[in-house]
């Protein structure tokens, strides 16, 4: 079955370190290579990325199959990007009405580092906690349990969604219907039968799921809810959270040097 | 000349992709107007058996043979006339406004003109007794109503093979009469059945041939009174005989034979004993 979980478990430092940290991280991570457009910092994240995955045990084969994934999608920014900037200076190529310049080259490198610097950030988070742990920092940092829960069935039921989805194309294609051949407007049209029967059978579930977690007492009034697992921040933790405070200044003062654009 | 099978399987092997041979060397031919139930615990490779059957799925080794026909060179869509399939949940295949509209769906998408097409919509409401609910969007129907839409819908493409999987699960006695009334009729009609069930005394009653797959293999294909007189075999595949059987063979001793696969086949032996011996055939037993 596909698994829409990233998740790889470990029993290493970056496993164990409390979801909100990796949260946090996350987010200032994301704030600073949108706010900083500085290749050398680009590369510095996307390689301090790598070195956290790596001290956290994640086989190089998997950090492989993602920059498989990310290969196609970093050319192509590059290539978009290569004929919007033809003022600059200098060409390095010329042809027809097409002209590449070194600005226009570098731009795009620039955007594709900074797409899969940030792809990277996230994947540190993703591959190193547990759809639970997920929603658990979420929760303690202030979203309603209800909606955690919502979130965390959402994440489980993505993989049934998918195999019901399989059955579904099955069902009807036993029944004659061509789902591969014809252009590509038909071929979608085509797949009406398939994605009502999905949404059908996916409110009939969720209905279903709802009842059963009614019938488990779910938001039931005045009840304060404990959690088996609870968190609680560590050593380890206050040292990523200060950690994650000075590259913070850091970064500040690098942006908000006299002369930085 | 012999006639052509319906369908053969020679030497298929096959596996989801990253996991172990869900199927392994399974050969079998299948004749036109077989009844044929195949059986075996959760994950025996049953259902992966059907869908190689209709081309749904393709062999990772060997071939299969619909009609003489290779299904590796042909598209499900292409086998859907030849070979029916009503999958275990009605809800895969449920989409439409109304009754009328989900039975018509496989037979124009076989292309039939719309007097054809409308013509089958009747017949395949009468047969199933659907006149009632035709217009009713099926989505919102019973259970029970759902899985006969899901077969009338089936049927009305006039395969010649219907697979069906888990064709009574969820449905209660009067239901399973009506759904196995009318698979029992098309059956007399000529059409080909493959079932599959986990229900033993659904197989007992009516199929005349029984395919035991253990670990994806073919560990027994015989008919159903030679089948479950194989209690070993069957309790090794998790399986046991139906419970008249298992009850049959308690009480041989009484001189009841120990084969019979149904209630009123049990009941026919106890009246014949009870008047061939003028005294109850229960004397003797433990």
């Amino acid at each position: 079955m596909l698994s829409f979980d990233l998740h790889m478990p470990g029993a290493s430092w970056l496993h164990r370190l409390d979801p909100r940290v990796k949260l946090l991280f996350v987010a200032e991570m994301t704030i600073l290579l949108l706010a900083l457009p500085d290749l050398p910092f680009i590369l510095g994240v996307l390689a301090g990325c790598h070195l956290l995955l790596i001290s956290a045990r994640i086989p190089g084969s998997r950090l492989a199959a993602i920059w498989r994934l990310m290969l196609p999608l970093t050319v192509l920014v590059v290539l978009l990007w290569l004929p919007l900037l033809p003022q600059g200076q200098p060409v390095l190529l010329a042809f027809w009405r097409l002209r590449v310049t070194l600005p226009a080259l570098r731009q795009g490198l620039l955007v594709a580092a900074r797409l899969d610097a940030l792809a990277f950030v996230f994947f540190v988070w993703l591959l190193t906690t547990e759809q639970r742990a997920i929603v658990q920092g979420f929760v303690r940092l202030g979203l309603p349990y209800e909606w955690g829960l919502t979130l965390s069935l959402a994440l489980r039921y993505l993989p049934t969604l998918h195999s019901m989805y399989q059955q579904i194309v099955d069902a009807q294609r036993a029944r004659g219907l061509d789902l591969d051949a014809g252009p590509l407007f038909a071929r979608a049209r085509r797949r009406l039968p398939v994605l009502v029967a999905l949404l059908v059978t996916a409110l009939r579930s969720s209905e279903n799921v709802g009842r059963a977690l009614e019938a488990r007492a779910l938001g039931a009034a005045g009840v304060r809810r404990t959690s088996l697992h609870d968190l609680h921040l560590g050593r380890a933790d206050g040292l990523c959270l200060a950690a994650l405070l000075v590259l913070l200044l850091v970064s500040l003062t690098f942006l908000l040097r006299p002369g930085a654009s | 000349m012999a006639e052509q099978p319906l369908i053969v399987a020679e030497g298929v092997w096959f596996a989801y992709p990253g996991a172990d041979w869900t199927l392994q060397d399974v050969s079998l031919r299948l004749a036109g107007g077989e009844y044929v139930a195949i059986i075996g615990r959760n994950g025996a490779g049953k259902t992966t058996l059907a869908k190689l059957c209709n081309g749904l799925l393709r062999p990772t080794r060997g071939r299969v043979c619909v009609l003489g026909q290779d299904t590796a060179s042909l598209r499900p869509c292409e086998l859907a006339s030849t070979v029916g399939y009503v999958f275990q949940n009605p809800d895969h295949q449920i989409f439409a406004a109304t009754t009328r509209e989900e039975i018509a769906f496989g037979p124009r998408n076989l292309g039939l003109g719309e007097a054809e097409v409308r013509a089958r919509i009747e017949e395949a409401l009468a047969r199933f007794g659907l006149q009632e609910v035709a217009d009713a969007p099926p989505a919102l129907l019973s259970f029970a109503l759902r899985r006969k839409v899901a077969l009338a819908a089936v049927y009305a493409m006039r395969p010649q093979a219907l697979i069906l999987d888990e064709p009574t699960g969820g449905l209660d006695r009067d239901s399973v009469h009506e759904v196995m009334g009318a698979v029992a009729s098309l059956h007399a009609e000529g059409h080909t059945i493959i079932l599959i069930t986990h229900d033993m005394a659904l197989v007992a009653g009516q199929a005349r041939r029984v395919i035991l797959l253990h670990e994806g293999r073919i560990a027994l294909d015989a008919p159903p009174r030679q089948a479950f007189a194989q209690s070993e075999r069957l309790h090794a595949a998790g399986l046991t005989p139906p419970q008249i059987t298992r009850l049959a063979r308690r009480l041989a001793r009484c001189g009841l034979p120990a084969d019979l696969l149904t209630v009123e086949e049990f009941v026919a032996a106890y009246v014949g004993q009870a008047a061939a011996r003028s005294h109850s055939p229960w004397r003797g037993a433990t």
